[in-house]
C-alpha cells in the first residue's frame, strides 16, 4: 500500500510518457504493468517488432539494391525465421532495457500486476493471488489495445492467426492471405512480399489506407502488386474453413475462394479494459472497449486520465506519447502548448509513407484553390545512388497566398522527410522557401525543391 | 539591345556554373556554357557523386553488420569486387548526366565545347577541338571553372598506388592498407568508407584538430569512432619524404621520424583553382597561390561584371553551396529580389557515419559571449537508431538560454544530412527550442531525436 501523486495503468508509449513527464515535475509516480516486461504492445508486439522485421526483410532480401545490381539480386537465397527473429528479438531486448533505464532514472516505481480501479483514487493490483491497494490523486489509463478476435474466424496459432500471433511463428509460411488492409495489414503485406512470400491482401473497401491522399496510395498499390502481393479489394470474406489437407480456405462474398496455408486476420484492435473494472467508477467503454475522453484526455471522472490507443483515433505510439506528456502536464498544471493541428503520419509499408496535412481530396471538398508540386526521387541524384528511382514527394500549396498546405511522400526515408515540410508548416511557411534555400547534396530532402520549383513553375 | 553575343556566358559546367546558367535562362536571357570536358564538371564526373556512391555501396555492406547480421557482410564482402562498386559508380553517374543534360536543354542553355580563357572584360576565346577558335561576347560572365586535387612537387604520383582522390576511384583492386594526408572533408571521407570495407586506414594530419568549421563534441566523436572502427588517426604530424620500397609499398616519412608502410597512399591534403588556363591577367583579375579567385559578398571579382562561384573562390567547396553561389550570382547580376529570410546553410560531410551541421558551433557562440545551453539525444535512446543499429548516433541542439531561440544544430550519426534541413527550417524562421517538444515526429524515426534533445536541454534550464 502507497500513495501516489499518479498512478499510471501500461508501460505503452503513452503510460511512459506520462509517468515521466510527471516525474519531472517532482511528483511521486508509478507504473502498473501487466506484463513481465515494460514497453506494451509498442515494444513488445507490435511497432518495435513490426519495424524491425521490416529492417531485417530489406536488408536480407536486398530489394533497395535491385535498380543497382539487377532484378534477381538477393543477398540471403533462403531467409528463415529465424535470421528475422533474431534481430527483432536483439531490438526488443534493447528496448525494453533502454526503457526501464529511462524509468528508473525519472525514479518511477513500476509495478508489476493488473490493476483494477476500486475508487476514484484506489487502484488494486493483483499478482498471481497476491492483491495490494494503492492510492494516487491522479490516474492514467494507457492500457492500450488488442488485436480484435472474431468469433467466426477459427484462430489456431499456427495458420489462423492475427498479428501478434505473425512474430510467434516457428517458420515462414509458403503463402499468407491478410484479410484487412489498415495500416498493419498494408506493413506486413508488404514486408512479407519482400521476403519472397506469395502474399494475397483482402479489404472490403475498394482502395488502401482511405485516410491517405489517393495518388500516394495509388502508387503504393502499383508497388505492392509489384511486390509478390495479389489485392483483392472491395471484396468481403463470410466463411474461413479448412480442407482436409490442411490448408486455410477463404470464402468471398463475391463467390471466389482463396486457399492459403496461413490466414493473417488483421482488422481491427480492441479496448484492452475489460481487466480495468472501469464500472467501479461509472466509466462506460464502448463496444469496441475504448474510453471517452474530453479534450485535456479526461475521462467522465475529472481526475482519471486515458491516453493512447485506448481512446482510439489515431492510435500511433508518436500521438499516444504526445497525449500521455499532456495528461501529466494537465494534471498538475504545468504548461503545455498542444500543437495538434500537425499531425504526421508515418506508414511503414515497403516503400514507405508519411503525410502531413491535408490530401488533395480533402481541400477539394473544402473548396481550397491548391496546386501541387511533385518530385520524383530519380530526378535526384540521392535517389540514383540509393537505387530507390520510384519515390515521389509531393507538395500542396495555396496558390494565392503560396503558403504550404500540405507534404506527401512515398518513398525510402519518407517518415524521417516529411518533419522538414511539418516545421516550415508550423510556422507558417510559403512555397517558396524551399527555392530559395541551400540543401545538402546529394540527399532525399533536395526533393523538396525540385517540387517547389515545379509548384511555382505551374502558377505561370 | 544589347551588343552582345550573350547577356552571360558560364565558364564551367558544374553545379556552380549549372545554376547560374539555369537560373539566366529563367530570366529569358541568352546564356550559354562553356565545359572544356565532360558536362556535370568534378561534381558528377570524379568528386562528389562517384565518392558518395562508392559510400553508400560501403555502407549499405557496413549496414549488414550494424544490424548484426555480420555473417551476411563478411560473406558479401568477400564477393564484392571494386569492378561491382565501379559498375555502380557508372551507373549513377551516366543517370546523373542525363538528368544534368535535359536540364540544361529544357531551359534552352547552350553547351559550347572547348577550353575557354579571357580575351577582354567581355570576351571570351574558345579553342576548340582541332584547335579551332572562337570569339563569343558576354555582357556578364561566371567564372565557374572549379578545383582538382592539388599536387605537391615531393609526392611522386603514379596513379596505381600514390593516388589524389580524382585517380583513387579507378584503383582496380582495393588496398589492404591505406594512408591518408590531409584529414580534409575528402580526406575523412575516403578514411572512413575505406575503413569500412575492412581496409587498414592510416589518418595524418598537420594539426591538432580537424574540420574546425565544424562543432568540436561531433568532430571529437567521429575521431573517437573512428579509432573504434581501426582507423590509425595521427594529428600533429608533418609530412617528410615518400617513397616506394622494394616490393612497390608506399613508405610515409614523417618529420617525427615515425614510418608508415601501405599498399596505398591517398593524398588529400586541399584542392587548387583551375584558374591557370584563364588568362585572368587580361582583365586584371588576381588569384592566390592555390589559384583561388577573391569574391565580394554577391560573388563579383574585382570586375564587377565578372562574377566567381563554386570551387573555384574556395570554402567551402561543397556542390550544395556551389549551387546557390551560382544561382546568386546570376540573380545579382540581372537584379533580381531575393527572398528577405536569412541563409542558414547546412554542411553535409559524408564520412561513415555521416555528419551534418547547421547554424552556430559551441566554440562560436563562447566567443561570442552568448548564453547558450545545449540538449543532445543520442540515436541508442532512439527506437530508431536501435532499429538502424546505429548506437553511436548523437544530435545535439544549442538555444539561447534566455530567449529559447535555436542557434545550431550538429549531427553525427546516419541520416544526419537529411535529418539537419527540420532544424534548418526552425533555424530560418527563428523558432525556438520547445518547436521540437510541442509538435508530433513519426515513431520509430530518428526525427525523434529533435524531441529528446530538447526536452534534454530545456530541464538543463532548470526552471522546473
Amino acid at each position: 500500500m502507497a500513495h501516489y501523486d499518479m498512478l499510471v495503468i501500461g508501460s505503452g508509449p503513452a503510460g511512459q510518457k506520462a509517468a515521466i513527464q510527471a516525474s519531472k515535475l517532482c511528483k511521486r509516480v508509478a507504473i502498473i504493468e501487466r506484463r513481465e516486461e515494460v514497453g506494451g504492445v509498442a515494444i513488445n508486439t507490435g511497432t518495435i517488432p513490426s519495424k524491425s522485421l521490416r529492417e531485417a526483410a530489406i536488408y536480407l532480401s536486398g530489394i533497395r539494391q535491385r535498380t543497382l545490381y539487377g532484378a534477381s539480386y538477393r543477398v540471403k537465397k533462403k531467409i528463415t525465421m529465424s535470421d528475422l527473429s533474431f534481430r527483432t528479438n536483439h531490438v526488443i531486448r534493447q528496448e525494453i532495457e533502454v526503457t526501464n533505464d529511462q524509468l528508473a532514472r525519472n525514479y518511477v516505481d513500476v509495478i508489476n500486476g493488473t490493476g483494477q480501479l476500486i475508487g476514484k483514487q484506489r487502484v488494486a493490483v493483483r499478482q498471481g493471488n497476491k492483491i495490494v491497494e494503492h492510492t494516487a490523486k491522479f490516474i492514467v489509463i494507457a492500457v492500450g489495445t488488442v488485436p480484435a478476435r472474431p468469433a467466426n474466424i477459427p484462430f489456431d496459432e499456427s495458420s489462423i492467426i492475427d498479428t501478434d500471433g505473425l512474430l510467434n511463428l516457428k517458420r515462414l509460411p509458403l503463402s499468407i492471405t491478410i484479410v484487412g488492409g489498415g495500416v498493419i495489414g498494408c506493413e506486413y503485406a508488404t514486408i512479407l512480399g519482400a521476403l519472397g512470400l506469395q502474399v494475397v491482401l483482402v479489404d472490403k473497401r475498394p482502395r488502401l489506407l482511405e485516410f491517405a491522399d489517393a495518388e500516394i496510395i495509388e502508387a503504393l498499390q502499383y508497388h505492392i502488386r509489384n511486390n509478390n502481393v495479389t489485392l483483392r479489394l472491395g471484396e468481403e470474406v463470410t466463411k474461413v474453413t479448412r480442407d482436409p489437407n490442411k490448408r486455410v480456405r477463404l470464402h468471398l462474398k463475391s463467390g471466389k475462394q482463396i486457399a492459403t496455408s496461413t490466414l493473417l486476420y488483421s482488422i481491427g484492435r480492441q479496448g484492452a479494459s475489460d481487466a480495468l473494472n472501469l464500472k467501479a467508477v461509472g466509466i462506460k467503454p464502448d463496444a469496441r472497449g475504448r474510453i471517452a475522453v474530453n479534450e485535456h484526455y479526461q475521462t467522465k471522472v475529472p481526475n482519471i486520465y486515458a491516453v493512447g490507443d485506448i481512446i482510439g483515433f489515431p492510435a500511433l505510439a508518436s500521438t499516444s506519447m504526445q497525449q500521455g506528456r499532456y495528461a501529466a502536464c494537465h494534471a498538475f498544471r504545468a504548461p503545455i502548448k498542444h500543437e495538434d493541428r500537425l499531425l504526421p503520419f508515418g506508414i511503414y509499408t515497403i516503400p514507405e509513407i508519411s503525410m502531413v496535412g491535408p490530401t488533395e481530396q480533402t481541400l477539394t471538398e473544402q473548396g481550397v484553390p491548391y496546386e501541387v508540386g511533385i518530385a520524383r526521387y530519380r530526378e535526384i541524384a540521392r535517389g540514383q545512388l540509393i537505387g530507390d528511382e520510384t519515390g515521389l514527394l509531393k507538395l500542396l500549396f495555396n496558390r494565392k497566398n503560396r503558403k504550404l498546405l500540405a507534404v506527401h511522400v512515398i518513398g525510402e526515408g519518407a517518415t524521417e522527410l516529411v518533419h522538414i515540410g511539418q516545421a516550415v508548416m508550423a510556422h507558417g511557411g510559403k512555397i517558396e522557401y524551399f527555392a530559395d534555400i541551400v540543401l545538402n547534396y546529394p540527399t532525399l530532402a533536395e526533393s523538396y525543391r525540385i517540387a517547389a520549383l515545379a509548384g511555382l513553375n505551374r502558377l505561370a | 539591345m544589347s551588343t552582345y553575343q550573350y547577356d552571360m556566358l558560364v565558364i564551367g559546367s558544374g553545379p556552380a556554373g549549372q545554376k547560374a546558367a539555369i537560373q539566366t535562362a529563367k530570366l529569358r536571357k541568352r546564356v550559354a556554357i562553356v565545359e572544356k570536358e565532360m558536362v556535370g564538371g568534378a561534381s558528377v564526373n570524379t568528386g562528389t557523386l562517384p565518392s558518395k556512391t562508392l559510400k553508400d555501396a560501403i555502407y549499405y555492406l557496413h549496414g549488414f553488420k550494424l544490424r548484426s547480421f555480420t555473417n551476411v557482410s563478411m560473406s558479401l564482402k568477400k564477393s564484392f569486387t571494386m569492378n561491382d562498386l565501379m559498375a555502380r559508380k557508372d551507373h549513377v553517374i551516366k543517370n546523373e548526366l542525363a538528368i544534368v543534360t535535359n536540364q540544361l536543354e529544357r531551359n534552352d542553355v547552350e553547351i559550347v565545347h572547348g577550353s575557354a580563357s579571357f580575351h577582354d572584360a567581355h570576351t571570351i576565346r574558345v579553342i576548340k577541338q582541332h584547335g579551332h577558335e572562337e570569339l563569343l561576347t558576354a555582357e556578364f560572365i561566371v567564372i565557374a571553372t572549379g578545383s582538382r586535387p592539388r599536387h605537391e612537387p615531393q609526392i611522386p604520383f603514379n596513379s596505381a598506388n600514390i593516388c589524389d582522390s580524382d585517380s583513387i576511384l579507378s584503383a582496380e583492386t582495393m588496398p589492404k592498407t591505406m594512408a591518408v594526408l590531409g584529414g580534409g572533408v575528402i580526406g575523412c571521407e575516403y578514411a572512413t568508407m575505406f575503413s569500412a570495407f575492412g581496409v587498414k586506414v592510416t589518418l595524418i594530419d598537420r594539426r591538432q584538430e580537424l574540420l574546425r568549421f565544424v562543432d568540436q563534441e561531433v568532430i571529437q566523436a567521429l575521431i573517437y569512432q573512428m579509432r573504434t572502427s581501426g582507423v590509425n588517426v595521427k594529428l600533429n604530424e608533418e609530412i617528410g619524404e615518400i617513397k616506394l620500397d622494394d616490393r612497390g609499398r608506399v613508405v610515409t616519412g614523417l618529420k617525427s621520424n615515425k614510418t608508415v608502410v601501405t599498399d596505398l597512399l591517398l593524398f588529400s591534403m586541399g584542392r587548387a583553382s583551375n584558374t591557370d588556363e584563364l588568362n585572368l591577367g587580361a582583365v586584371g583579375i588576381a588569384t592566390d597561390k592555390t589559384g583561388l579567385i577573391k569574391v565580394n559578398e554577391f560573388y563579383q571579382t574585382d570586375v564587377p561584371h565578372i562574377y566567381a562561384a563554386g570551387d573555384v573562390i574556395g570554402f567551402p567547396g561543397l556542390a550544395s553551396t556551389s549551387m546557390e553561389q551560382g544561382r546568386l550570382a546570376a540573380c545579382h547580376a540581372f537584379k533580381v529580389e531575393l527572398s528577405t529570410l536569412p541563409k542558414v546553410m547546412p554542411y553535409g560531410i559524408y564520412t561513415i557515419p555521416e555528419i551534418s551541421t547547421v547554424g552556430k558551433s559551441e566554440e562560436e557562440l563562447t566567443k561570442e559571449n552568448v548564453p547558450y545551453e545545449v540538449g543532445r539525444a543520442f540515436y541508442k535512446e532512439i527506437a530508431r537508431g536501435q532499429i538502424f543499429g546505429d548506437l553511436d548516433g548523437l544530435l545535439k541542439l544549442i538555444f539561447h538560454r534566455d530567449t529559447l531561440q535555436l542557434l545550431g544544430v550538429h549531427i553525427i550519426g546516419e541520416g544526419a544530412t537529411e535529418l539537419i534541413h527540420i532544424g534548418q527550417a526552425v533555424l530560418t524562421y527563428g523558432g525556438k527550442v520547445d518547436f521540437f517538444v510541442h509538435n508530433v515526429f513519426n515513431y520509430p524515426t530518428l526525427a525523434e531525436c529533435y524531441r529528446t534533445a530538447a526536452l534534454d536541454g530545456i530541464n538543463r534550464l532548470g526552471k522546473n
